[in-house]
């Protein structure tokens, strides 16, 4: 079975994202791997070792080598970087026709990818992909297993309410949270991934697709709230912390009700 | 006059408040003279009739005995619906499910989609909405033509008060569609000995702590307040604190009287399960961080600087 992960970067929320004419300024913006798609990817290799599957890392290349590099030294079994000419800023759905092209290419059963991204306005790829690639999706995934010739997969709902799964290993699943925490790379190890890794490079003769909206600008949101800010200081910050919870009652004794 | 298709999700049977709080919108949105329709799958008449006041029709489709939400099943009568309704706006939750079904009936259908909505406004033949990105540090102004497709952030309308027709219809699927996916089992919050909700003082932990060996000078804090500690979706997805202690969307929803944020970043989907706190405290580095919007008291100090600081003032206040 071929599983292949979708890694893509994107900027890091708790970074500073700062904006030029109600745009991202993409040259002075942190990127950082999804951190779904950082899930995605443990999942993958949890499931490579329980069973026969390959992992296959799919990045753009314009996200660098390292991605991919980092992958590897992870668990993948090969690392595809996806030739072309696409921008950071182009959408989910947007590309969705790209990597379900790839996806063809490389001859994917599984695809895993993250549930989404911190911007995916037109659309998550798990969804859009799944209506590409004509296969059954799951999204909000926190564990996938293979039993027989059939997935287990767990979804997740709010309020901590969750089903179990069963569907073909041909499908798309968008990952929550994988099984485990995603598996520390030691430098050393990573070091010798970038030395070694081959990193086969695709090219798509499929165009991107279209968003059918279009985001006029972006902007900070207006603060709606009306905290009292404590400044930066412990000490005095501590004080009136304590003075405040002391008045409503909440400095002393019993709690759980 | 526009028409609307709410898209009904529901938990153990009953339609979730987000569910509840997107047919007012879309009432508000379509105004008195659109129609306001509501799409229930797998759901009992008489029950939903009485709880979609605002719906000016309610479509039923599937049997209730049905084994349980999947995407494929609900993608195909949603579709049906839409191919039946051919309404002007359809609405969904920006939920798990919301997120199975918002970009695929608007990818199979081929119309535009806009998700994350926060707020959403009709102008002629265009659909513009506010959306929440990059964890609701930014908002984007977005708009389409119509139709289209908008999935909607939680808390962003009332819920409805404003009554509708409520004539129940029972939608025909035509061929059974939608099976390749199968129910094995459900199941509700995780056991635990400790329930959060109960909990009158919680400390939460969010990235911000930055490593799993600084969470116990939030415990120490928690300790000395008589409380718990708790843990957004990132923290708890590293394996620092465990399932049962997550707040947010995909964890439990508290009303604690204190809710000392330390770290956290106040993304939407956290921001959903704890927005209800009678007092909320952030301690955060970063003074654009969503939290200190829902928070009644905030500091930029640094939580590892702050955190034993004010543990010791609690235990000498004799907490």
């Amino acid at each position: 079975m071929n599983i292949v992960v979708i890694l893509r970067l994107v900027p890091d929320p708790l970074e500073e994202l700062p904006l030029v004419d109600g745009a991202l300024d993409h040259e002075n913006v942190a990127l950082h791997l999804n951190e779904f798609d950082d899930h995605a990817l443990e999942e993958a290799v949890l499931v490579k070792e329980e069973s026969d599957a390959t992992v296959i890392a799919l990045s753009l290349e314009a996200h660098g080598k390292r991605i991919l590099q980092t992958a590897l030294a992870r668990g993948a079994d090969r690392a595809v970087s996806l030739v072309g000419d696409y921008y950071e800023t182009l959408s989910s759905r947007a590309m969705a026709p790209v990597y379900a092209e790839a996806l063809r290419q490389l001859r994917a059963d599984l695809v895993l990818t993250g549930v989404q991204t911190p911007a995916d306005i037109f659309g998550q790829l798990v969804p859009c992909l799944a209506v590409a690639l004509d296969r059954p999706q799951v999204n909000g995934v926190t564990s996938v297993q293979c039993v027989g010739d059939r997935l287990h997969v767990v979804q997740e709902y709010g309020g901590g309410r969750s089903a179990t799964l069963s569907l073909s290993p041909q499908a798309v699943l968008g990952i929550q949270a994988s099984r485990q925490p995603p598996r520390y790379v030691s430098g050393s190890r990573l070091r010798q991934a970038s030395q070694t890794a081959e990193i086969e490079r695709r090219e798509c003769a499929t165009p991107c697709g279209e968003d059918l909206a279009l985001v006029a600008g972006f902007r900070v949101p207006s603060v709606t709230g009306s905290a009292e800010m404590l400044g930066d200081d412990p000490e005095s910050a501590a004080s009136r912390l304590l003075e405040v919870l002391s008045e409503r009652g909440l400095a002393a004794s019993a709690a759980h009700g | 006059m526009a028409s609307a298709l709410v898209y009904i999700e529901t938990a153990e049977g009953v339609p979730t408040s987000a569910s509840l709080e997107l047919l007012s919108g879309a009432r508000q949105l379509c105004g008195g003279d659109g129609d306001t329709v509501a799409l229930v799958i797998e759901g009992e008449a008489d029950s939903l009739a009485q709880e979609l006041v605002a719906a000016d029709r309610i479509l039923l489709a599937g049997s209730a005995s049905a084994a349980g939400y999947t995407s494929d099943r609900h993608l195909a009568a949603l579709r049906v619906a839409v191919e039946t309704e051919r309404p002007a706006v359809v609405f969904l939750p920006n939920s798990v499910v919301g997120l199975d079904l918002a970009a695929a009936v608007a990818a199979a259908e081929g119309w535009p989609l806009l998700s994350y909505c926060t707020s959403v406004a009709l102008q002629g033949e265009r659909l513009s909405a506010r959306c929440q990105v990059h964890g609701g540090k930014l908002e984007a102004l977005t708009e389409c033509p119509l139709p289209a497709v908008i999935a909607v952030n939680p808390g962003c309308f009332p819920e409805a008060e404003a009554r509708g027709r409520g004539e129940v219809v029972t939608l025909d699927l035509g061929d059974p569609q939608g099976d390749q996916i199968e129910v094995l089992s459900t199941s509700g919050a995780a056991e635990s000995d400790l329930d959060i909700t109960q909990v009158e003082r919680l400390v939460c932990v969010g990235p911000g702590i930055e490593e799993e060996d600084n969470i116990p000078l939030a415990r120490d804090l928690a300790e000395a307040l008589n409380g718990e500690l708790v843990a957004s979706r990132p923290v708890v997805d590293l394996g620092w604190v465990e399932k049962t202690r997550q707040v947010g969307k995909s964890g439990k929803t508290v009303k604690p009287k204190l809710y000392v944020a330390v770290g956290v970043s106040g993304a939407p989907e956290h921001l959903e399960g704890m927005r209800e706190a009678d007092l909320i405290v952030a301690i955060n580095s970063d003074p654009t961080a969503p939290i200190f919007d829902v928070a009644h008291l905030g500091t930029t100090c640094d939580a590892l600087d702050l955190l034993p600081v004010l543990t010791e003032k609690l235990k000498e206040a004799g907490a």
